[in-house]
């Protein structure tokens, strides 16, 4: 029983194929060829896979690709092209099933069948640089969704693959009926006017008369209407002005006329006052050479304009125009993508050129737009914004210097949080010197960002580049970037320690206060270091936290290395003003036990017993530490006399190794 | 918010018959194996079906549910789904294929209970326990389900006129090349191309105007069978150029800018990728127009009108940047859009006063070929078209002040002096219609308009407008005047594009 068909059917809706007759079966040399393409397709989706699975360099990767490429030169070598038709689930050659898999994002492919590919076909040619790029748009497009600019189809147009074509089926997700142009209307008639045939429009073009006739002329004589309507007073102007238009002779010639055109000059004077080069007189419009120079700079201007330029104008009207906030965001949205972008090809002076014309616009507007500063700096501040920098992939050399200036000013009008997503792309750039360019602009945001900055940053940069942070610092007012330098100073590497250290306590050794873990550096060198810097003059609150550090030492009994007491005791002497130091290095020196008086206590004790003589010796005059000083050295308890002769050796080192022009305060000698 | 709203408004997306009977019959055969029927999922899945045939059967005729080659068509007409549906469009195949079906036909029937639509699916389901799949399904049917049956396979391979499918050998030995089925190809292919072109922009515009995230896929598709078909035959493209539609001024008004920017950017040199986005700005140029109720409703415009109507050159860049599509293609088309109606001289819309930058080359370009359409297109308040002729006039008058005289020059040199769609009055009391101009030729290829009795025109032979005598080496017929079509009535396209 036969169906009849239903009445949904669109016209020109794409009927469907009958059924194709049952294939008869191959002869012998078609299996072995059927045969030779489907081992052939194996091996190109292995190297569909190992394409997938490894990078470009990768060894598998290149040797499956070059497999592949071989088996196609070969193939192609002798039969000039493999043409495939693309099923659900597979692929045929001549009729026969050659590659079968799951139909799905899995097969390989499907993306072919997905978009529309009735059939591919590899021409002979094809190489290894092109097998290469049909890969990897066949991996790139294994997945679509609906909203994505490109599907295989697109994206194989774009590549121009030159010995790999295909034919595609128009096919858009909903059902697009071909719309029927033969229904458009083309003119407007009166309102309420029937549509009329050209006939009927002949009708109401009055008078009309054909050559040699009088009155309408209608049916097979619509043409000598025609005439004669054209003809006619009424629109005779018009065709005066159709056989010789306003500027006619700008117009190739009609020749042969036989109502005469004269000659062509006369034909064809030329007007004046157009564009320069413009040439009037040839016969076939063709560009002459001056204008084919002229086309050829816009044509290498269009390819070298930076694309900030095109547009920018444009888009930033449209922040004027728009007067709703989304609206506006999306704007600055894509205004922030085109830094972005900017960014990743070093166009700075553009982007520096964009930022101005912003500026520029919201004070013309102020103070209406001024909260679309903030706006757009918030926006530029962000790791999805500056990340463009981290694309940049060109060396910056010497003959870069304005690049940079522009650069710098760029970086300096973002906002004073950015230092975060700045610190996150510094890590991922590569050219050291637009690092350390981005690495200036994190450090000028180090007053603003202060510990939490620095804590972040701890964890996010590398440590040459807190170095390099730290070493842009050395311009700016210590005192007003200390709480980040206290954050850099907790580093887990001492040269970190060691350049926020130094910053910080060459500029004020009272800071010690806010850094008492400095006084506990384990590295031995960096403790030296700062120990210096902290004996360098005397201070009450250097002593005073010294003292603290000692004691607490002492008292809890922590094990420290000898040489780094001492270090400690001696900077107390070298700083301490007052009798606190006196008394606790008293203390620590003459407190009396078994051990002292048989000189046999541990190596702490020891050391504390010597430091603190040393600390005494080095001390200023006055402090009442002269007494101290003599009991131990005449005492009866080996270990007190002991340490006081250790220091004195110790202190008579020191002195010897001092640098000439050291402080007079600091080189005094105790007898 | 404003946004949220109009897409909760806008209308749900259109879900073919096909689609849904493919989706429901997929579904329902799974739920029969798994659920009793006393289940609410099984109750819905039925009647989902039941609903659907019985809309299928509404005008009297059956339903043929087919399938080749791993797509599925409805009544003939292949189901288009979106890219959620190829899951189960693959699941189906199969389950086709291990039955051996090609297809099924749900005739007409008053009634259909639940058990008949189980019963259908369970035996459907169990057929492939048989060791011959299609015998036994065959006869299930025919004992106990009357208003299914398994479509037979027709031997009698046919080429459908019209479609490019028709000339492809399938693989199996079957090779059907006419020269005049190509040449119908061609302009088959061209027709579709136009109407796709058309219909891409008008659902971006669409899911734009519902406050919804609008791809280009579509259009990109477009544009580049566009340019697929400018390097196939340059006449048969330029010929798309002429098609008018007096009740849309948005939609055949980009497409028609979008061929005439890319007959041009081809002429220039342009790479296919730049042709690309070249055309891309010309489909994408008026996005503006699109909800800007001053530019549909082609009244002639007030004071305030005006202001609106010059807003939509900023309003498609607007648009133009909410497109779902890559930053630097958005970049490279917004220029373009916005300057459009700028004018070299600046005179024009809109005003930029502290802009140093000179006109894009594609900016110059579009400008051209957007002035051309308009002036050859009627409008209510101008329902006289300038013809084609007097339209190039009229664009000479604007050389080297609002069009660069060099991109005029070009156009010129693509459309001809009488460009495609003129109708030509000749010096042989003939009437002619503009073809082609050949790039060595001042003159165009025409196709002779004859009229029949009932008043109107027929296409007659293509004629040489440049053909001499060979007597007296005088052109044959020489053009007296031109015209719009529109004059008579008539849809160029029609007689200019099966004119092989």
């Amino acid at each position: 029983m036969n169906v009849a068909r239903a009445t949904n059917m669109t016209p020109n809706a794409e009927k469907a194929p009958s059924a194709p007759p049952r294939a008869a079966p191959l002869a012998f040399d078609d299996q072995d060829v059927a045969a030779e393409v489907r081992a052939g397709l194996q091996i190109f989706l292995v190297a569909v896979k190992n394409c997938a699975l490894y990078p470009e360099n990768n060894k598998i990767r290149q040797a499956s690709l070059a497999k592949a490429q071989e088996w196609f030169a070969g193939f192609l070598d002798e039969r000039e092209n493999l043409k495939l038709f693309v099923d659900i689930d597979g692929l045929l050659y001549q009729g026969v099933n050659v590659l079968q898999e799951k139909a799905g994002e899995t097969n390989v492919f499907f993306p072919l069948f997905r978009d529309g590919v009735q059939w591919i076909e590899f021409q002979e040619g094809l190489d290894a640089a092109e097998l290469n790029k049909l890969i990897e748009l066949l991996i790139g497009f294994r997945m679509l969704k609906e909203d994505d600019e490109d599907d295989l189809v697109t994206a194989m147009w774009g590549a121009e693959l030159q010995f790999v074509k295909y034919k595609t089926a128009n096919e858009f997700w909903e059902i697009d009926p071909i719309t029927e142009i033969a229904s458009f209307k083309v003119g407007f008639a009166a309102p309420g006017a029937q549509p009329k045939t050209p006939a009927d429009s002949l009708k109401t073009m009055a008078p009309i008369a054909g050559p040699g006739e009088k009155g309408v002329s209608r049916g097979p004589n619509v043409i000598g209407a025609l005439f004669s309507y054209l003809g006619s007073d009424s629109r005779g102007n018009r065709e005066a002005s159709l056989m010789f238009p306003k500027d006619s002779q700008l117009l190739p010639p009609r020749t042969g006329l036989s109502d005469g055109g004269g000659d062509r000059e006369a034909a064809n004077p030329g007007p004046e006052n157009y564009g320069s080069g413009f040439d009037h007189g040839a016969a076939s419009w063709e560009l002459n050479d001056s204008e084919r120079t002229v086309m050829e700079d816009l044509l290498s201007d269009e390819a070298r304009l930076s694309q900030l330029n095109v547009g920018l104008d444009l888009t930033l009207a449209l922040l004027v125009e728009r007067q709703d906030p989304p609206g506006r965001a999306l704007v600055l949205k894509f205004l922030a993508e085109m830094v972005r972008f900017s960014l990743a090809k070093g166009e700075f002076q553009s982007i520096y050129f964009l930022l101005r014309k912003f500026e520029g616009l919201i004070r013309a507007a102020a103070p209406a737009l001024d909260h679309l500063r903030a706006e757009f700096q918030a926006r530029l501040s962000t790791v999805q914004v500056l990340d463009g920098l981290a694309h940049y992939e060109a060396k910056i050399t010497s003959a870069d210097a304005e690049k940079l200036v522009y650069l710098g000013k760029i970086l300096n009008y973002l906002e004073l949080g950015a230092s975060r997503a700045l610190a996150e792309i510094a890590a991922q750039i590569k050219d050291e010197t637009l690092r350390a360019q981005v690495l200036a602009a994190v450090a000028a945001r180090a007053r603003a960002g202060g510990l939490e900055l620095a804590l972040h940053l701890n964890v996010t940069l590398a440590p040459k580049d807190l170095v390099t942070i730290v070493g842009s610092l050395a311009e700016t007012d210590i005192s007003q970037v200390a709480p980040f330098l206290i954050g850099l100073s907790r580093h887990v590497r001492p040269e970190v320690r060691e350049a926020a250290a130094t910053a910080l306590l060459s500029h004020d050794t009272n800071l010690i206060v806010s850094t008492p873990h400095l006084l506990a550096e384990p590295e031995s060198r960096l403790q030296r270091q700062i120990y210096w810097l902290l004996g360098q003059k005397r201070s009450a609150v250097v002593e005073k936290a010294i003292v603290k550090f000692l004691r607490n030492t002492l008292e809890l009994g922590i094990a420290r290395p000898p040489d780094a007491l001492l270090v400690a005791y001696r900077t107390l002497g070298l700083c301490a003003v007052s009798a606190e130091a006196v008394n606790f290095c008293g203390n620590s020196l003459l407190k009396k036990n078994a051990r002292a008086f048989f000189g046999v206590a541990d190596e702490n004790e020891r050391a504390h017993r010597v430091g603190a003589a040393l600390a005494l010796i080095f001390l200023s005059p006055g402090l009442g530490q002269d007494d101290i000083l003599a009991r131990a050295s005449k005492s009866f308890f080996r270990g007190l006399k002991r340490a006081y002769e250790e220091a004195k050796a110790e202190a008579d080192a020191y002195y010897r190794m001092a640098r000439p022009n050291s402080e007079p305060h600091a080189l005094q000698r105790r007898a | 918010m404003a946004q949220a709203a109009a897409a909760a408004k806008a209308p749900a997306k259109k879900v073919s018959p096909g689609e849904r009977l493919l989706h429901s019959m997929f579904r329902l055969l799974q739920v029969v194996k798994i659920h009793q029927a006393n289940n609410k999922l099984f109750a819905d899945n039925v009647k989902s079906f039941r609903d659907i045939l019985m809309e299928l059967w509404r005008d009297g005729f059956g339903a043929n549910f087919s399938m080749y080659r791993g797509r599925f068509y409805l009544n003939d007409e292949r189901i288009v789904y979106s890219p959620t549906m190829w899951a189960t469009s693959a699941k189906m195949t199969e389950y086709f294929q291990t039955r051996g079906l090609s297809g099924l036909k749900f005739l007409p029937a008053s009634e259909l209970s639940d058990d008949a639509i189980v019963g259908f699916m369970d035996v459907f389901n169990r057929a492939t326990r048989d060791t011959n799949p299609t015998a036994w399904l065959r006869a299930k049917l025919q004992e106990s389900y009357p208003w299914v049956e398994i479509a037979e396979e027709d031997d009698k391979g046919v080429a459908v006129e019209g479609s490019s499918e028709a000339v492809e050998d399938s693989g199996l030995g079957r090779k059907a090349i006419v020269r005049g089925v190509a040449a119908k190809n061609l302009s088959y292919v061209a027709r579709q191309t136009y109407s796709q072109t058309l219909t891409s922009l008008r659902s971006l515009i669409e899911r734009l105007n519902a406050g919804k995230s609008a791809g280009i896929q579509k259009s990109k598709r477009a544009v580049q069978e566009l340019i697929d078909l400018l390097f196939e035959d340059e006449a048969v493209f330029l010929a798309l150029s002429t098609i008018r539609d007096r009740d849309d001024q948005l939609y055949t008004h980009s497409v028609n800018v979008t061929i005439l920017v890319l007959g041009m950017g081809r002429r220039l040199g342009l790479s296919r990728s730049s042709l690309e986005q070249l055309g891309l700005c010309g489909l994408f140029h008026d996005l503006g127009k699109a909800n800007n109720e001053a530019t549909m409703s082609g009244e002639k415009l007030s004071g305030s009108d005006k202001d609106k109507i010059q807003s939509h050159s900023l309003l498609s860049v607007f648009n133009i940047i909410r497109l779902n599509a890559s930053h630097s293609l958005k970049h490279f088309i917004l220029g373009p859009a916005g300057e459009h109606h700028m004018g070299m001289d600046r005179s024009g819309y809109p005003k930029m006063d502290n802009s140093e930058e000179p006109l894009s080359l594609y900016g110059r370009v579009l400008s051209v070929a957007d002035q051309y359409n308009a002036l050859t297109s009627a409008r209510p308040w101008r329902p006289q078209p300038f013809s084609p002729h007097d339209a190039l006039a009229k664009l000479l008058d604007n050389a080297g002040t609002k069009l660069d005289p060099v991109i005029l020059k070009v156009f010129v040199n693509l459309m001809g002096a009488w460009p495609p769609g003129s109708v030509l009055v000749l010096d042989t009391q003939e009437v002619a219609m503009s073809r082609y101009t050949p790039s060595d030729s001042v003159l165009p290829l025409a196709r002779l308009l004859v009229a029949n009795s009932e008043g109107t025109f027929l296409g007659g032979p293509l004629i040489d407008l440049a053909e001499t005598d060979p007597a007296t080496g005088n052109i044959k017929r020489n053009v007296l005047s031109s015209i719009h079509p529109s004059d008579l009535n008539l849809q160029p396209v029609e007689f200019l594009l099966d004119a092989h």
